[in-house]
């Protein structure tokens, strides 16, 4: 009996147990593990790590395959694709970015697939921010907090369309209400939509405070000179004079710091002295040796690390011959050859052995240079005289020069430089500098305002880059550069400022003047062709300038850039590009696609 | 039917039933799911320049509507014996997938968050099997048996929502290359169909508008006749799978040798050769070419299938899929072949063997195909079945002796 009562007892408990499991419906519900589901971001917490995965994409990698074709300092379609530079490595070697530099890209080209799914990945991680923010109850976040990391995340998503529209023109705008849940993800592109950006990047500046508890965010100044960049390629001059002017006289960064060119021009390149600088108005932060190998440190930019020096692949992203020429300054007055800068090439290094002997250039140039390029017998940062030959990777394809901004500096090796091929870097990438936001005010003035303004601000610019200080030196000890610099100029440097010429020459002269500051300060920074694009406005100027380019690249003796036999740059198509083939297909309602193919492709 | 001598048995079957499959769907597909990795995600908001903040995104897309997909299975046929030797056995059979489980293919503008499974459409298979086999002695001495195989193959994709078709993902450098759409077979190939090499100038200046045309390369058929060769023109160049597969097995025992072999075949299915797009262009990729360039387009020699060879990668050549990689896959192959021996056992008995057999072994002795590839026989992915991706031939020729000893 006793037996019994225990068994009984033991199957009771037993019965209950599974009795009461039963009787909650939750029983049969499996929570997936090592993911988390919605309700759990339902917090202030949840919204700024959301916030904080759209501002991941600000390096243009949404995969954890490092995607090169989808970077934001745009490389390939803002650098290989203008006058900037070739794409270098080897003939045959990224066919996709051959294609684009050559005009042959149409609408099956994968890269710029690749860009189209970055940049929409950041605007629909911007816009889960702003459907996260409506769920979450009220007890759970602060106003002033839920305020803040919605504006951020409309900024966010601004900064993510801007590089649509800037690529493509026209483009679907996606905000919050475009969702997989609501069935209405499929867009149309009817036509430009920045419109659409400047309420967004509004909104931002309305709502976003001044200064933020980190340099990464963006804050109302941030978001004013975003708006400010839409009014440049909208073409609405009396809308941005007055905010460029607030944005030069008040403008402060994330963390308070006064707008400011910094000292040296160089500092903008450098892992270290550029971060955050007050210079910077918005950057991308690049971090490295942060025990991800790499993953954040321009993961997407790793294809234009050096092919030997500094990193070991993959010479990619390699300057023009044109681009190198435009540095030539007068040897009287200092100031850049505007219409004969092509006339003759600066002498180089084609076809000469690092073991043979090779003299550098002797003629006058504008000290940004050595900043901009590597070059023959140049010390290329604290890593060594560019030896020119053995560096490159092929240089019948790409041609003698490398790139250098986004180089890291031996010293600071330990800290500045990730992965395997020690291509990772640092380097910021900053999406819009101070002194961008100097020379699109000169711009302004050119057109709407007053020719001293602006030969005032293009002198601002000029006068930072004739600071001798930041000047390239030769070294102490060529064997071991990390011995430090002489005082002695690593070439014949010369720039002056414009005395009275936008004046006495015209608004013609100044226009073409200040465009050149343009190409000067920000070579190889990937913006060269929207600047032609934003200045072509359907005149053919863009269309001019890239074909000249092209006879001349492809007449430079010594030279045989194969790939772009017969390329040329057609008016009224090439200045934007293909919408990929792919999303058009997937674009069908009613039976028919609703996205269109850009004109002409 | 007593009096029938010669068909010793008959049977007649039939049979139908449906099984609900969910084999390709995670348990995690109903939800959206939230997570991110560092390189993905994370972010060093405060500028730090070595260390990062944990950022966490939307992963995939939930669907909570998904169910089973249905295999519905249905055949009818028989199964006779005749004269004691011949087996035959004929069925018709009829494979339908209802609510085929698929990941949706979504436009960007939906984000980057993976797109759920969904059961996206129906496919259906029919064919006849049929086999007939002969087992039997020639001679008291001689031994013989045939067994052969046929089995046919149609497909179709018989419902699929807007826009009708769906594409696989794909990893080519030139881009999707397969469509699965309503009225044709799954897996097709899809493209630009060449109608030939552009002769000469005149040839370019009286045919559709065609992006980078030029002597020596491609000239695309004008599906849609507007004059002008546009993505609307692209169109099914083939599919996979085979009009029917055969087989032929025969096993020969005469005395203490024994002899059998296996042919396998495969006809009517087309392959997408995509190498041909490293090894027959220049524009693509640095490395080996093919002897096929020996013919290339020249001035004087217009009359090939081979474009010119040139360092550009074109919409007219190499950047876009088309007919070039289209290949006949159909192939027969003799899978294996064997010669044996066996030793006479009563001679062996006294040192404790009980038999002892040599062997000659070949297997894929030889392969009848058009196909240009390494290997007609594809592995690979389900999704991108047909598509030879520089597959590593599996199939290769290759002889083996063998001893096989029993105690």
């Amino acid at each position: 009996m006793k037996n019994f009562i225990h068994k009984l007892n033991i199957s009771t408990v037993l019965f209950l147990v599974l009795f009461s499991e039963g009787c909650k419906k939750s029983y049969l519900e499996k929570k997936p593990l090592g993911y988390v589901t919605q309700t759990v971001l339902y917090n202030k917490e949840g919204a700024d790590a959301l916030l904080i995965a759209a501002y991941s994409l600000l390096d243009g990698s949404p995969n954890n395959t490092q995607n090169a074709w989808s970077s934001m300092n745009n490389w390939i379609y803002g650098g290989v694709a203008s006058d900037d530079a070739h794409k270098g490595t080897e003939y045959g070697n990224g066919p996709g970015i051959e294609q684009i530099e050559s005009f042959r890209a149409d609408a099956s080209n994968r890269d710029l697939l690749a860009k189209w799914e970055a940049v929409y990945e950041g605007a629909q991680r911007a816009n889960d921010v702003i459907r996260l923010l409506a769920n979450i109850p009220e007890n759970s976040i602060s106003k002033d907090d839920a305020q803040q990391i919605k504006a951020e995340a409309v900024f966010l998503r601004g900064v993510y369309l801007t590089e649509a529209a800037k690529m493509w023109k026209n483009v679907p705008y996606v905000d919050e209400s475009i969702d997989f849940a609501s069935g209405n993800y499929n867009v149309p592109n009817s036509g430009p939509i920045w419109d659409k950006i400047e309420e967004d990047f509004k909104y931002a500046a309305a709502n976003l405070t001044d200064t933020k508890g980190e340099a990464g965010r963006a804050n109302s100044w941030a978001a004013k000179s975003f708006l400010a960049k839409i009014y440049m390629f909208d073409h609405k001059f009396s809308e941005a004079q007055p905010l460029l002017n607030d944005i030069i006289l008040n403008g402060v960064t994330s963390l308070g710091r006064k707008y400011a060119l910094v000292n040296n021009y160089s500092d903008n390149f450098d892992a270290i002295k550029g971060k955050n600088n007050a210079e910077t108005v918005f950057a991308t932060q690049m971090s490295v040796q942060d025990g991800t190998g790499g993953e954040n440190g321009n993961a997407a930019d790793w294809l234009i690390g050096m092919y030997a020096g500094p990193s070991t692949c993959c010479g990619y992203y390699q300057p023009s011959f044109s681009l190198v020429n435009s540095f030539k300054t007068d040897a009287v007055t200092g100031l850049p050859l505007i219409s004969t800068f092509n006339d003759f090439d600066v002498k180089n290094d084609m076809n000469i052995k690092s073991t043979e002997p090779f003299t550098a250039y002797e003629g006058p140039l504008d000290p940004r240079l050595d900043h901009t390029v590597g070059r023959r017998g140049i010390p290329y940062r604290d890593w060594g005289i560019h030896p020119g030959y053995s560096w490159i990777r092929q240089q019948a394809c790409g041609g003698p020069y490398s790139q250098i901004k986004n180089a890291y500096n031996q010293a600071d090796e330990a800290t500045t430089s990730d992965g395997s091929n020690k291509a990772q870097t640092s380097n910021n990438l900053v999406l819009i500098r101070f002194d961008d936001v100097i020379l699109w005010a000169a711009e302004v003035e050119v057109e709407i305002g007053s020719l001293s303004n602006a030969q005032e601000y293009v002198n601002l610019i000029r006068a930072r880059a004739a600071n001798e200080n930041d000047w390239v030196k030769t070294y102490v000890d060529n064997s071991d550069p990390l011995k430090g610099f002489t005082n002695i100029p690593a070439a014949n440097y010369k720039i002056g400022l414009y005395t009275n010429e936008f004046e006495s020459k015209g608004q013609e002269f100044a226009r073409e003047a200040v465009r050149f500051e343009r190409k000067l300060e920000f070579g190889m920074e990937g913006h060269r062709f929207f600047d032609l694009q934003r200045w072509d406005n359907g005149t053919g100027y863009m269309a001019d300038a890239i074909n000249a380019y092209i006879q001349h690249e492809t007449s430079v003796p010594s030279y045989n850039w194969l790939y772009m036999n017969g390329a040329t740059f057609v008016k009224g198509k090439n200045e934007i590009y293909a919408i990929p083939l792919t999303q058009i297909d997937l674009s069908v309602v009613d039976g028919a696609p609703i996205l269109h193919q850009n004109p002409n492709y | 039917m007593k009096n029938v001598n010669w068909l010793n048995d008959l049977k007649i079957r039939g049979s139908y039933g449906i099984l609900g499959s969910d084999l390709n769907v995670s348990p995690q597909n109903a939800f959206s799911l939230y997570g991110g990795n560092f390189g993905n995600a994370y972010y060093d908001l405060a500028g730090t320049g070595n260390s990062i903040m944990q950022g966490i995104y939307r992963i995939n897309i939930g669907n909570p509507q998904a169910s089973w997909e249905q295999d519905i299975v249905a055949n009818f046929g028989f199964d006779a014996t005749m004269f004691n030797k011949f087996t035959v056995s004929i069925e018709y059979y009829q494979k339908s997938i209802d609510g085929l489980l698929f990941p949706l293919p979504l436009p960007y503008t939906a984000g980057g968050a993976s797109s759920p499974i969904v059961n996206i459409g129906n496919i259906k298979n029919t064919g006849v099997d049929a086999s007939i086999s002969y087992n039997g002695n020639i001679t008291s001495d001689l031994h013989l048996s045939v067994r052969s195989n046929i089995t046919t193959y149609h497909n179709e994709v018989v419902k699929v929502p807007d826009p009708g078709y769906f594409d696989p993902p794909s990893n080519l450098s030139f881009g999707n290359v397969v469509r699965n759409q309503i009225g044709h077979p799954v897996s097709s190939f899809f493209g630009y169909d060449i109608i030939g090499i552009f002769k000469d100038d005149a040839e370019v200046s009286k045919s559709p508008t065609q992006d980078e045309a030029a002597p020596g390369r491609f000239k695309y058929r004008d599906v849609n006749g507007d004059n002008l060769i546009t993505p609307a023109d692209r169109t099914f160049l083939g599919s996979p799978n085979p009009d029917f597969t055969y087989s032929l097995n025969i096993g020969l025992r005469f005395k203490n040798f024994d002899f059998s072999s296996m042919f396998y075949g495969s006809q009517g299915n087309s392959l997408f050769n995509a190498p041909r797009n490293l090894t027959d262009f220049f524009g693509t990729y640095v490395g080996g070419k093919s002897t096929v360039l020996l013919n290339a387009w020249t001035p004087q020699n217009t009359d090939t299938n081979i474009p010119k060879i040139e360092g550009t990668s074109t919409f007219s050549t190499s950047s876009v899929p088309n007919s070039y990689y289209v290949e006949n896959g159909s192939y027969l192959r003799l899978r294996s072949l064997i010669l044996g021996y066996t030793l006479n056992p009563s001679a062996l008995q006294h040192i404790g063997i009980g038999k002892i057999r040599i062997y000659l072994q070949g297997a894929n002795l030889f392969t009848i195909t058009k196909y240009s590839g390494l290997d007609p026989e594809l592995g690979g992915s389900s999704a991108q079945f047909g598509v030879d991706q520089g597959n590593y031939p599996n199939n290769q020729a290759s002889a083996i002796i063998g001893l096989n000893v029993s105690f």
